[in-house]
């Protein structure tokens, strides 16, 4: 299983948290609520294309709305393999930031 | 139905779908567009506007990558496509890329060679503005020497501001000891400022000061290791011919080989003149000048002025003017008198031209091997077009085909260029070594050439291709105009044709080398032995030749100051006879001879007799040759007298038949031969032809125990005269090379087509089979059109061939004949070879089973 990116990381749990209401918009929203960044759709896409590609998000067409000058939604939602590549991610993470806290970085460079 | 509404602004919106053309495409437009009017309705439209346009410019990045990505993969495919293709034909494939490979090999070589030509004398500082003095002299017509007097180069200096610098050399070979070890090497003396025009680097020592000292000398890197070993040289004394202390300041770097300059050991313009030379004297000539001239003076200008410099000083001849030759051009100027052995313009243009029309032969038969497969594609091209596929399509895999079997065959032509450097090294003359081929410039640029050849030679294919109608596919039209037969002949027609001018001209080169080494020189080379001779040790030449010549295989010895190939010690036209026309001013060679030279040498005496072996008696005699006899107009010459200025008188005592002094490149000029035994350099013995290994060492074993600590140093007469014709060799061999690459390149274009057209005709044969042809005469039908393209060839290329050789034979006074018969040999052999080469194809195609053929489809 490879490696997420960062930015295939970040998509891929707010599709989880979103659970069922993930398309371009909410997942955009919700980033920017998450990590203050806004990310612009272009690179969202590149990646969601990249997720669906790898196969850790099912896509789902929604219906049209005029809003939307007549084009469908896709929704996002999470496979078992996605689902399990967060868990692996989340794994990883905890390892390497084991025992790091605030009070760490209180102390400075030398650990 | 489309809900014609206020959209959204149409130019970023274009963009941001082009730059993200994919399968999510729907939820990515309608994203954006709803979020546009939701902002739209929050905020403003200008703010909606704004983002919009914010969103498709930080967008244009990544869109490209992701472009450039997504690309690639198809790339990939048409690669697998291409290959598979390629594949797909081994058989033209392979001759393709050899074709291709072969082409550009030769190229590659070619032109490094032409590189290396052209970039002689660049790498010194200040190249452009540095010149070499070229000196006129008018005897019947005028001849250029590149050797000037000694003190032109100083005085030019002091009277012309323009002129910054000069450097004098001038060549000489010097016995140099140190300790209990002696060697004797060409040395060049030479000012202290060489170091300031010429970029030669010193590995020991301070160019700056190197040379200030009269008395120093500046050794290279053989010259210190035979002398002091291990020892570190600078510093320390050497001795010259036993009797003059130098100083040694220093030791040379290796100079690189793209320089005119040849300098061995250097020393100082102050030791030549104590000497003896003639360095500060206006009447003799023996010295390289150049000058260095300020940055930006127009040397035409200079030129006007120095034109006229040596009217006023007392020059040996009347009529004498100078100008400048700049130091790039010295290497590739020939035709110059005295100047060091050069390169030639000419070749380097004919080889340039050859390289090219070499790819440019290859590049044809690639074309030409591509469309002659289209009737075995057409059938892919038809379906693949019936099937969908875009134009451009089939244009981009084709193309990706030629430039992949480029790519292919360039990897080979690395490889192949790689094995034949030393071939071509040899050829060549050159010594280039593998890392010169792997350079990051010259690997750019070959790869540019490369995909160049692959596009322009695919282009063609491909675009004609492509552009076949299904329908005529199934119709069977077979191609016309540049597809057609018309241009395919051509082509055969004119690699033959070169193929057959090659053939001939090494044909007559190979006679005309010949020729040159076999003529009667006058004189006997067989089994004449030449020794260096050191003029000091005179006093005990006759000790030697008795020596020497009481063993029976020694047959003869004599002497001179020069060897007779060499020519001439000087020359110039200050004599006079008695009748002579005061205004003729005829240019004699002269040379100073020992006793028993022309028996020694076996030259004939036609009148008169030879020098005795008292030189008292003999100072003033001179022998003359016959041409000199017949310039003169003298009728009974023994007894006449020939004057040197207008003062000394010499007694013409007898006749020589002519001889070659000089190389075959040059007619035999008057010649006037003086008595000087006490003035030699050069020994000569005639060995008798048994056992001359074992003479050649008793030789050596007298002359050491004679002249201690001299070198023994000698060759064969003959050894040394086809020296003289290196270059005629080296072309005869570069022609002979390019003739086997014609000939293979025109063959595989030749067998490529032949298999084409066989297959064509698959169908028409299988029917004449059945009807009753034998073998033979489908072979011979098959065989016809190609009989008719050779045949045409030959008849074009005859009389260029004659034309171009006869031109460059005309170069030489002494020369064989173009032997007609050559021609047809060639054409013959030439027929031979093609047929060989269509053979296997027409055997094939003849013996083939007419129910297989009809059933061809």
């Amino acid at each position: 299983m490879k490696d997420l990116t960062k930015i295939e990381e970040t998509i891929l749990i707010s599709i989880w948290r979103l659970s069922g209401d993930a398309y371009g918009v909410t997942i955009k929203n919700q980033i920017r609520e998450m990590t203050n960044r806004d990310y612009l759709y272009n690179t969202l896409y590149t990646s969601l294309e990249q997720l669906v590609k790898k196969g850790y998000v099912k896509k789902r067409f929604g219906d049209p709305t005029p809003t939307r000058g007549g084009k469908r939604k896709i929704f996002f939602d999470i496979s078992e393999e996605g689902f399990k590549a967060l868990k692996d991610s989340f794994e990883k993470q905890r390892s390497v930031w084991g025992g790091i806290s605030e009070k760490t970085f209180e102390k400075g460079i030398i650990k | 139905m489309k809900n014609k509404r206020e959209g959204l602004p149409g130019f970023p919106a274009w963009i941001l779908r082009k730059l993200n053309s994919s399968l999510l495409q729907e939820g990515y437009s309608g994203d954006i567009e709803e979020e546009y009017y939701s902002i739209k309705e929050v905020r403003s439209q200008w703010y909606a506007w704004f983002w919009l346009y914010f969103q498709a410019f930080r967008s244009i990045p990544g869109g490209i990558r992701n472009m450039l990505m997504k690309n690639a993969v198809m790339f990939r495919n048409y690669f697998k496509i291409a290959v598979r293709n390629i594949w797909k034909q081994k058989g033209y494939s392979f001759l393709n890329i050899a074709g291709l490979a072969i082409g550009m090999a030769c190229s590659i070589l070619i032109l490094l060679w032409v590189n290396h030509e052209l970039s002689y004398d660049k790498f010194h500082h200040n190249y452009k503005n540095t010149y070499r003095i070229i000196q006129h002299i008018k005897y019947d017509e005028v001849v250029n020497w590149a050797i000037t007097q000694g003190p032109l180069g100083p005085s030019l200096k002091e009277e012309f501001p323009e002129v910054t610098e000069f450097v004098r050399t001038r060549g000489t070979r010097l016995n140099i000891g140190y300790k209990d070890r002696e060697i004797t090497e060409f040395t060049t003396y030479t000012d202290p400022s060489f170091f300031r025009l010429f970029n030669i680097k010193l590995k020991k020592g301070d160019p700056d000061a190197a040379l200030s000292n009269p008395n120093s000398i500046i050794l290279t890197q053989e010259a210190a290791a035979a002398l002091f070993r291990d020892e570190d040289p600078v510093g320390k004394t050497v001795t010259i011919s036993e009797e003059k202390d130098l100083k040694v300041t220093g030791v040379l770097e290796d100079i690189p080989d793209n320089t005119h300059l040849q300098i061995g050991i250097l020393t100082t313009m102050q030791y030549a003149l104590e000497r003896g030379n003639s360095v500060n004297r206006w009447n003799n000539s023996g010295f390289y000048t150049y000058i260095q001239l300020q940055e930006g003076t127009d040397p035409e200008v200079v030129n006007l002025k120095i034109y006229d410099f040596l009217d006023n000083k007392p020059t040996v001849e009347d009529w004498e003017k100078i100008s400048l030759q700049p130091m790039e051009d010295i290497h590739l100027t020939s035709g110059i008198g005295y100047d060091v052995p050069t390169g030639s313009k000419q070749f380097v243009i004919i080889f340039s031209i050859i390289a090219l029309l070499v790819l440019f032969i290859a590049c044809i038969n690639f074309m030409n091997l591509s469309t002659a497969r289209f009737s075995a594609r057409a059938k892919e091209v038809a379906l693949r077009k019936v099937v969908g596929a875009e134009k451009i399509q089939l244009i981009i895999q084709f193309l990706n085909e030629s430039v992949i079997q480029a790519i292919i065959g360039f990897s080979f032509a690395m490889v192949l260029a790689v094995l034949l450097l030393p071939l071509f090294n040899e050829l060549s003359g050159k010594n280039f070594s593998m890392q010169i081929l792997y350079q990051r410039e010259i690997i750019v640029g070959y790869l540019s050439v490369v995909t160049l050849t692959g596009l322009i030679s695919g282009s063609y294919p491909a675009f004609f291709l492509s552009s076949f109608k299904p329908a005529n596919m199934f119709k069977g039209i077979s191609g016309s105009g540049l597809a057609g037969a018309g241009f395919r002949k051509t082509l055969v027609v004119f690699q033959f044709s070169i193929s057959i001018i090659l053939i001939i001209g090494s044909m007559v080169i190979y006679s005309q080398v010949e020729y040159i080494q076999n003529r009667d020189l006058g004189f006997d080379r067989n089994d004449l032995l030449c020794i260096n001779f050191n003029n000091d040790n005179f006093g005990k030449f006759e000790t030697l030749k008795n020596e020497l010549l009481s063993k029976p295989e020694i047959i003869d010895i004599t002497s001179s100051s020069s060897l007779p190939t060499s020519g001439f010690v000087f020359s110039n036209s200050r004599w006079s006879w008695e009748g002579k026309d005061p205004d003729d001013a005829i240019l004699f060679r002269a040379n100073v001879i020992g006793h028993e030279y022309f028996k020694t040498l076996g030259i004939k005496m036609l009148e008169g007799r030879d020098f005795t072996a008292d030189i008292s008696k003999e100072s003033l005699s001179v022998i003359i040759n016959k041409t000199a006899l017949e310039l003169m107009g003298l009728q009974d010459p023994i007894g006449k007298k020939v004057t040197y200025g207008n003062s000394t008188d010499y007694n013409i005592i007898g006749v020589a038949e002519n001889f070659h002094f000089r190389s075959l490149h040059s007619e035999i000029e008057p010649l006037l031969l003086f008595y000087g035994p006490d003035n030699s350099s050069i020994v000569y013995a005639r060995l008798s032809p048994e056992n001359t290994t074992n003479t050649i060492s008793y030789i050596e074993k007298s002359w050491t125990s004679l002249f201690p600590g001299e070198t023994f140093n000698y060759g064969f007469i003959d050894e040394l005269l086809s020296g003289q014709y290196y270059n005629e060799e080296h072309i005869g061999n570069i022609v002979r090379s390019f003739m086997l690459l014609a000939i293979i390149i025109s063959c595989l274009g030749l067998f490529g087509l032949s298999a084409y057209m066989a297959e064509q005709r698959t169908k028409e044969i299988g029917i004449r089979k059945v009807l009753g042809s034998s073998i033979s005469e489908i072979i011979v039908l098959i065989s016809k059109p190609f009989s008719k393209w050779i045949i045409t060839a030959n008849l074009i290329s005859w009389p260029l061939a004659y034309i171009i050789m006869s031109g460059w034979l005309n170069g030489y006074p002494y020369r064989t004949a173009i032997d007609l018969r050559l021609f047809f040999i060639t054409g013959i052999a030439v027929f031979i070879i093609s047929f060989i080469t269509i053979g296997y194809q027409s055997v094939r195609a003849a013996r083939k089973d007419p129910v297989e053929s009809l059933r061809y489809e």
